[in-house]
């Protein structure tokens, strides 16, 4: 590694080094937290690694098996059933075909041309099996004419499922989330701790993993702290790290019931 | 390039003995100490690399060690501490940025301080060149493709050699060649670049 190399990488790495500060905070939060017998985060298992020898092997033999039923159906070993159908409505006049007629009706399908050809030399009975019956056509398409809808009914048939959009919560959905904790915030500045406890309870009936699930658990925690209760403080905390490992309030919760106001 | 594997790894701290866990024991309190202190650049920048934000970076980080703690006992000396932290904070960063993006959303309507680093250095012009150099390699790295990144992060940058690197990302030594060789070849064009570009 040359001088400049190996001076950029220093820079880059002195760059990212943590402040000695952050350190020491950081081991006194893990220690603290340690000495609380918080069990830390439940680990989800390693996408990266999860592709042992064994997967590989078994997605290569599907891949395989994928090659080789492409290219039997390329080189035409394979044919499936439509082809297969489609040969014997195609007939050449024995004198034409020669010697060589039953290959000529197999290649036939393959060459749009040939097809036009022998459509045009064929006889009005020879033909008919390959001109689509109108009647036949009209059976066909019936049931999907039936089932698709003529026009909204406004009625979900039984057993479909719930449109997606009735799933989404909507912003009606969140203003009631805020105005309910905004109600147990206000129990809870007042020190009506039984009307906050029964607001962030019905809260978390009624919207349990919604949009503000967060915040409820974070009144509930500042709720807890006030009432004194601090072990059910520091479980929910350890149940809030688990649950919502990226969350923006860990911060705030860090500081357990010493930083609630 | 070839000093990336065995002299880096002691400058930038090979395990030390007073750091050697012994497999399958609980840690005691001081070596757990030394093991943070030790070792929690490496997992914070590795948890940057993973691509958690840094606002959460810190708590990313703290996590790890919780879970070291826990886990230490499982720990079985067939690879080194850092290669086994590694794996760890892999496998963190995975968990924690799941629920990322729902926290980002509320983030933007949160007022968060930045902390601000205690540590500014007081030569600003020392410390502009040097920031500059770093932004230039962490554009370098975000150029490369995830897996060189990560063997050419570790090995170039972390200084663990290419055994270890196998062992914590779970390929095979010849991979961690292949790549390194490759990452160090566009990182040699890109110094010599940028060199002729400052040079006019």
């Amino acid at each position: 590694m040359n001088d400049s190399t190996a001076k950029l990488l220093e820079a880059y790495r002195s760059a990212h080094e943590p402040p000695a500060e952050e350190v020491a905070r950081s081991l006194e939060s893990v220690e603290a937290r340690i000495a609380a017998g918080d069990p830390g985060l439940t680990l989800l298992p390693d996408t990266a690694s999860a592709i042992t020898p064994a997967v590989k092997l078994v997605l290569l033999g599907g891949l395989l098996t994928l090659l080789g039923v492409g290219v039997g159906f390329g080189l035409g070993v394979w044919r499936g059933p439509r082809v297969a159908s489609a040969v014997p409505e195609i007939h050449l006049p024995r004198a034409e075909a020669g010697v060589q007629g039953e290959d000529r009706v197999a290649e036939a399908p393959l060459d749009p041309r040939a097809v036009g050809h022998a459509h045009s030399r064929s006889t009005p009975s020879e033909r008919e099996p390959a001109e689509p019956d109108p009647a036949e056509t009209v059976e066909s398409v019936k049931p999907a004419v039936a089932d698709a809808p003529s026009r909204p009914t406004g009625k979900r048939p039984k057993g479909a499922p719930k449109p997606v959009a009735a799933a989404t919560p909507g912003p009606s959905t969140l203003a009631e989330e805020m105005k309910l904790l905004g109600r147990g915030r206000a129990a809870l500045r007042d020190g009506d701790w039984a009307t906050a406890a029964s607001v962030f309870d019905e809260h978390a009936r009624r919207f349990a993993d919604g949009e503000l699930a967060e915040e409820r658990e974070v009144n509930r925690h500042e709720l807890l702290c006030a009432r004194g209760e601090t072990d059910a403080a520091n479980a929910l905390r350890t149940r809030f790290r688990s649950r919502f490992p990226g969350s923006p309030h860990r911060a705030k919760l860090r500081k357990g019931c010493g930083g609630a106001p | 390039m070839e000093s990336g594997r065995a002299g880096k790894s002691q400058r930038m701290g090979e395990d030390a003995p007073a750091l050697s866990v012994v497999p399958g024991s609980k840690v005691d309190e001081a070596v757990f100490r030394e093991l943070f202190s030790t070792h929690y650049g490496f997992v914070r920048r590795a948890m940057l690399g993973f691509g958690v934000p840094s606002a959460i970076a810190e708590d990313a980080t703290q996590e790890v060690f919780v879970v070291v703690h826990r886990r230490v006992a499982e720990f079985d000396g067939r690879t080194t501490m850092r290669a086994w932290l590694y794996g760890i904070a892999r496998r963190v960063a995975h968990t924690m940025t799941r629920g990322e993006y729902r926290a980002s959303r509320k983030r933007a309507a949160l007022s968060t301080v930045e902390r601000e680093r205690p540590d500014l250095e007081h030569d600003l012009e020392r410390e502009l060149v040097r920031r500059r150099a770093a932004d230039r390699v962490g554009a370098f790295l975000e150029s490369l493709a995830p897996a060189q990144r990560e063997v050419f992060a570790l090995c170039d940058i972390e200084g663990l050699r290419a055994p270890e690197v196998a062992a914590a990302l779970g390929v095979n030594l010849n991979t961690v060649y292949s790549r390194l060789r490759l990452a160090r070849r566009r990182f040699e064009r890109f110094v010599r670049a940028w060199e002729s570009e400052e040079n006019g």
